[in-house]
């Protein structure tokens, strides 16, 4: 009983990496260019498509895809924040919506398009493949390494973030474009950057889940919603919050699926609820 | 001559705030805007730093053309801005507000280095590691000063630079205004206050309504009490 408890947490930390992957872009592109980008699942989607071509189709190293599919990916995104997203950030949210929106549909069309309905996975890399036991039963050593990845991947951000000129430039920026600017900063060319680099790490989120989830069409909308989560969750625009909020939603949807599989996917919208209703502003957020 | 604007118009939206304004200021002066609030004082340094850019006109910086040039440019050309409102960027620490805009200048071969910043403006060094969120309005306005300085400036903007300072500070505000123009930093303000003005400026222009109204030395305006009567009292 108790070790099955610990087990599906396990599960749940393995999903929660994922998540975190894609909702930590989501985050830094809505803290710092104030844009929330409904496409943000499809670019971790095409992060999943691209990988799994370079190592199924090119017949590349796993390695070497998870290096470049997200590479693509954040190519993708820097084309569609210099052409389409910049253009929307001095007018109404509403407009944004839409942009991003139709950017789902153009990324689904184009995924259906060019790969057809793909329902597969790439194989484990070799080093990580196999399982050990965990509480008495076999757990994948590749759920393992996600596991392990989604706090360096946190480390590294704020590293980046707090310690890095780079990342000095960013919070400045994000907290005053005009001022940036009167000191030299050249925001359009780090806003289109950041965008890149968030979009690199929904298409990271992607390319590593290749081994372990089937790669399809529809999961581009299935990571939004559960990203949206994590991030009202944790506080929009707020780091930490999405990584907490990524282990919540990660433990609940395991832990659902175990207990409670009729409701598995309405525990995360109560969960969600019922924090916006103690705090509206999210787990770390500020008001 | 550093700056001359000609007749620029600026607008916001459809309003038409800045109406054929021309200007001039050579090296070296230190010159004043000078009218009441909502003349387009602010608009005048904000057309020049091209946050919001003029519809007409040409703006030269040492005979070349910034017009439409965008701020980081406009910036990195040797113009420091000043905003009425501070706007220090707040998760930064005071240190950092200042090496930041040291780096981004691309004229770091200049004659303001920290060093340098906080021997003008010590009451920022013992504040060196607070976060700009933290420092009172008097530290923050220090710190924008400071931090237009790092980017080593030929010409600093400086919008309203007294208001809202005690009279103590203020007095405090002269010697570094005057500190800064004995660097051979050019400076052009914004500022409602005469007296101020008089203490730190050489010439001022008049605005009213988007104009240029009147131009002439402060103590030529001073005197005048029909031009400060329509002008320039409350
Ligand atoms: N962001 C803005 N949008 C619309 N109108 C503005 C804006 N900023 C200033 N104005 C208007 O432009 C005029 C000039 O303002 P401003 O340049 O700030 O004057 P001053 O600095 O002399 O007080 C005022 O009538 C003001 O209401
Ligand atoms: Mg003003």
């Amino acid at each position: 009983m108790l070790e099955q408890l610990f087990y599906q947490g396990m599960i749940g930390l393995s999903l929660a990496m994922f998540l975190w992957l894609v909702a930590a872009g989501l985050t830094l592109i809505f803290g710092v260019l104030g844009v929330l980008n409904f496409a943000h699942g499809s670019l971790y989607m095409l992060g999943a498509y691209l990988s799994y071509s370079a190592v199924r189709i090119l017949g590349l190293d796993f390695w070497v895809g998870l290096a470049v599919g997200p590479l693509l990916v954040a190519l993708a995104g820097g084309l569609m924040e210099r052409f389409f997203i910049r253009r929307v950030y001095h007018i109404d949210e509403a407009y944004q919506l839409l942009l991003t929106f139709a950017f789902i549909l153009i990324f689904a069309d184009l995924v259906k398009w060019v790969w057809g309905p793909i329902y597969q996975s790439a194989p484990v890399p070799g080093a990580l493949g196999g399982a050990i036991p965990i509480f008495g039963r076999p757990f994948p050593v590749y759920n393992l390494f996600v596991i392990a990845l989604g706090p360096l991947v946190g480390l590294g951000l704020w590293f980046l973030l707090e310690k890095s000129w780079w990342g000095r430039t960013i919070r400045a920026a994000a907290a005053d474009r005009e001022m940036a600017a009167a000191i030299g900063v050249d925001v359009p060319r780090l806003f289109t950057a950041v965008f890149m680099f968030g979009s690199w790490l929904g298409g990271v989120g992607g390319a590593l889940g290749i081994p372990i989830r089937t790669v399809s069409p529809g999961m581009a909308e299935d990571y939004i919603i559960q990203a949206f989560a994590v991030a009202v969750i944790g506080g929009l625009g707020n780091l930490k919050g999405a990584f907490f909020g990524s282990i919540l939603i990660g433990l609940v949807n395991a832990y659902g699926h175990v207990y409670a599989p009729v409701f598995e996917l309405a525990f995360m919208y109560i969960l969600m609820a019922a924090i916006l209703l103690v705090r509206p502003q999210g787990l770390f957020g500020t008001s | 001559m550093i700056l001359r604007a000609e007749s620029i118009n600026t607008y916001y939206g459809a309003s038409h705030v800045l109406r054929d304004v021309s200007l001039a200021v050579d090296r070296g002066e230190v010159v004043c805007l000078l009218g009441r609030n909502g003349v387009g004082k602010t608009t005048t340094l904000r057309s020049i730093m091209g946050l919001t850019p003029p519809r007409s006109g040409r703006i030269f910086l040492m005979e070349r053309d910034i017009s439409g040039l965008p701020p980081h440019q406009v910036a990195r050309s040797g113009v420091g801005y000043v905003p009425d409102d501070r706007r220090v960027f707040p998760d930064l620490t005071v240190e950092e507000n200042l090496e930041l805009a040291h780096r981004f200048s691309g004229r770091q071969d200049g004659a303001w280095t920290l060093g340098k910043v906080l021997d003008l403006l010590p009451a920022l060094r013992s504040l060196s590691p607070r976060r700009g969120r933290h420092l009172s309005g008097g530290e923050q306005k220090m710190l924008s000063i400071g931090r237009a300085l790092m980017t080593n400036p030929s010409l600093l903007l400086l919008d309203e630079p007294s208001e809202g300072l005690s009279p103590l500070v203020v007095k405090g505000l002269v010697e570094i205004i005057r500190t800064i123009r004995e660097e051979k930093v050019t400076i052009l303000m914004a500022d409602q206050n005469l007296k101020f003005s008089r203490l730190v400026a050489d010439r001022a222009y008049i605005l009213e309504k988007g104009a240029v109204q009147h131009a002439g030395t402060l103590d030529e305006i001073y005197a005048d009490e029909e031009i400060v009567r329509r002008y320039l009292a409350i």
